[in-house]
């Protein structure tokens, strides 16, 4: 029984408390959605070109229903990988690590993105698996580099914090439009058939 | 192979359909699932095949170099084909909307890759038209002509999921959200697009693709032997064979209520060209088309790499005309062509001249407007050949005559002779195709190229593009068929008649958006 205990707390310490996993998502929702509005905005006036403006609404609503749901996914990944990885290397200072790593990650996969597309228009398919592999592997260490520092420089994952806070307005209202987006995209396939 | 088999569920209920039908009466289900009744009629079936950029200077059939279609040149010996048949734009949208409306481009307002066509041609369109009489039915791979016939709505009765009939499929939007198939594609292409620079996810797409690659390699060595260049793909996420395609539309004509409507548009030969093993080096014989100066909008491919592209076109399609053979013979056999009227035909054509590779250009040269025409009448026994100018939006009035339907006021095409159904085509018709994927949709056309085919002559207007803003081509298509005498300034008088009729119809146009 006791040993039962004792493991479910080992567990659960691998964890983040509930505040630090809604300071992580704040932290992984502002860097996604200020990169897809701006692809979205991006995308709008060729929207207006040639769909009409219920399709627009439609379209945006989809893209930024999946953008929460790529949120969460990400969300979950760094839970899992700082339980998974010794704890003073990234679960303890989770928040602070994710604000610089995100949008990091952002980087190396539009990096891969680009490479897949060329490969893609070129050869019709994309890059072989293990350059994907190498391009993560290599562009992950950062990952130590900033953990090192966070860990060394006691005023780094102060300003990240506050950073975070000052973008928590912000992303709720990101979330609240991507909440509306799911809303719209239900009606649009329950009331608005076909 | 067997994905391209109707499902059970599918068989079940035409099953049911069919034993209705006995009574006189037939219920057809709708997309939804649903069923509607009406009276049967003594009516002829109709199939539309449409071979995607198939260019009919590619085709053995209409006199090209290469033997690339024989089993179509069998099926034309005891048909109507057309010689000088032209599409109404040079990609899937406009092609597709003015075959399926009867109209021009600027008339159903489809003339964007993936744009829409005007709310009121949803219903001005051959299923609406039709869907009264006959069992109405759609199969397409192409994204572009997938997110038109979901325009359709009811009107098509059996439309069945690409994915479902693919070898592997990437795609969710059609699966997930059959209700919202547009904007859910949309969105979908929004967050992975391999063709996109800019994602609004690229960590997702990243991973997808890294998934998809896996499977689509494992697919491929599955039938490495068969597909050595790879496995036929629409470059949006669906990998097929065509043999699953003609498999499925087999058993659904067989089984589908009579009379029945079917509109086949089958991806090959669009690029990638990836044939089956035996069509691959068919076409090595070191023959090589007359090499043309560069256009002033040149992609700058080499005539050598245009050469080769070429030869893979042709033996893609040789293979799509082996399964095209294939089809008929199983009609044949099921005594389907017996009381139906078979029409081939494509989309736009493919170029490998000039600098330019395929069809995504704002050029309108022959090799991209010209397609091929036949038409099989039951019981048609010998061949008829029409040497008039024919456009692709004659196909919706030539159909409602052979059911006995009125021609509605919008439809802008004209009735085509098939065998012995007379029918007096005008020989000083003008027929036009567009360009104007730059121009905003449902606006003045002010970016836009612009072609009118007028007894033996043609005129190409670039209007409106960087550095070229307003560019005239005029060919004498009789003595010059390669297009390589622009004689706009050496005919002043034609050029002048023909430049009067392109711009008279460019002001009706813009005055009717106006």
């Amino acid at each position: 029984m006791n040993a039962d205990l004792s493991s479910l707390i080992w567990v659960r310490n691998r964890f983040p408390e509930k505040q630090s996993i809604y300071n992580l998502f704040i932290a992984v929702v502002f860097p996604v959605h200020i990169w897809a509005i701006i692809i979205v905005l991006q995308q709008v006036p060729t929207y207006i070109l040639y769909l009409k403006a219920s399709e627009t609404i439609g379209t945006i609503a989809y893209t930024m229903a999946f953008i929460l749901l790529e949120c969460i996914s990400i969300t979950f990944v760094f839970i899992l990988i700082g339980a998974l990885l010794p704890q003073k290397l990234l679960k303890q200072q989770i928040v602070a690590q994710a604000a610089l790593l995100v949008p990091l990650a952002l980087c190396i996969a539009y990096f891969i993105h680009v490479l897949d597309s060329i490969s893609f228009v070129m050869f019709q398919t994309y890059i072989p698996n293990r350059f994907w592999f190498g391009i993560w592997i290599v562009g992950f260490i950062p990952l130590l580099i900033v953990s090192y520092l966070i860990r060394k420089y006691q005023r780094l994952p102060e300003l990240l914090m506050k950073y975070v806070d000052r973008v928590t307005i912000v992303s709720l209202i990101y979330i609240f439009g991507d909440l509306l987006a799911v809303l719209v995209i239900i009606w649009r396939n329950v009331f608005v058939s076909g | 192979m067997t994905t391209g088999q109707i499902s059970r569920r599918e068989f079940l209920k035409l099953l049911a359909l069919t034993s209705l039908a006995g009574l006189g009466i037939q219920r057809l289900p709708d997309k939804t699932g649903n069923t509607i009744s009406f009276q049967e009629k003594k009516l002829p079936n109709i199939i539309i095949v449409v071979f995607d950029a198939l260019s009919a200077g590619h085709i053995s059939t209409y006199g090209y170099h290469h033997e690339t279609t024989p089993h179509l040149s069998d099926f034309a010996e005891k048909s109507t084909v057309y010689h000088r048949h032209y599409a109404a734009g040079n990609f899937t949208m406009p092609g597709t909307a003015s075959l399926l409306t009867g109209t021009y481009p600027w008339a159903h307002g489809g003339y964007h890759q993936f744009g829409t066509i005007k709310d009121e041609f949803q219903a001005k369109n051959l299923f609406h038209l039709l869907s009264e009489y006959y069992f109405t039915m759609a199969f397409t791979r192409n994204p572009i002509a997938r997110g038109l016939i979901n325009q359709f709505g009811d009107a098509v009765h059996q439309f069945p999921n690409v994915e479902e009939h693919s070898i592997f499929s990437s795609t969710y939007s059609n699966l997930l959200f059959p209700n919202d198939p547009n904007a859910s594609f949309w969105g979908e292409k929004n967050v992975r697009d391999s063709f996109r620079i800019n994602l609004a996810s690229p960590f997702v797409s990243s991973v997808v693709n890294r998934w998809i690659n896996s499977k689509v390699n494992e697919e491929t060595k599955k039938l490495k032997n068969l597909f050595p260049r790879g496995l036929p793909t629409n470059l949006y996420g669906q990998n097929f064979i065509l043999e699953d395609a003609i498999d499925w539309i087999i058993s659904a004509v067989s089984m589908a209520p009579q009379p029945f409507f079917g509109y086949f548009h089958l991806f090959p030969p669009h690029f990638p060209y990836r044939p089956r093993r035996e069509f691959i080096g068919i076409f090595d014989d070191g023959w090589q088309p007359i090499q043309k100066p560069p256009h002033f909008f040149t992609e700058g491919r080499s005539h050598e790499y245009l050469i080769e592209e070429s030869r893979r076109y042709d033996e893609f399609i040789a293979y799509a005309d082996a399964e095209f053979g294939r089809f008929i013979a199983e009609l044949k056999s099921r005594g389907i062509l017996e009381n139906t009227y078979l029409i081939f035909t494509s989309d736009h054509g493919e170029m490998f001249e000039r600098g330019i590779f395929k069809h995504v250009t704002p050029t309108l040269f022959e090799p991209l407007i010209h397609i091929p025409l036949v038409i099989h009448r039951p019981h048609q026994i010998q061949r008829k050949d029409i040497l008039t100018l024919t456009s692709c939006i004659d196909i919706v009035p030539t159909i409602l005559n052979i059911t006995g339907n009125p021609i509605p006021e919008w439809c802008q095409g004209e009735i085509l002779p098939i065998d012995d159904l007379e029918t007096t085509l005008n020989d000083d018709r003008g027929i036009f195709a567009l360009e104007a994927k730059t121009n905003a949709q449902r606006a003045r056309l002010t970016t836009f190229t612009i072609a009118l085919v007028k007894n033996f002559y043609k005129m190409i207007h670039y209007k409106g593009y960087a550095g070229y803003e307003n560019e005239y081509e005029l060919y004498d298509l009789e003595t010059d068929p390669e297009e390589l005498d622009n004689i706009y300034e050496t005919n002043p008088e034609i050029a002048a008649a023909l430049r009067n009729d392109l711009e008279q119809k460019v002001s009706e146009v813009n005055l009717e958006i106006d």
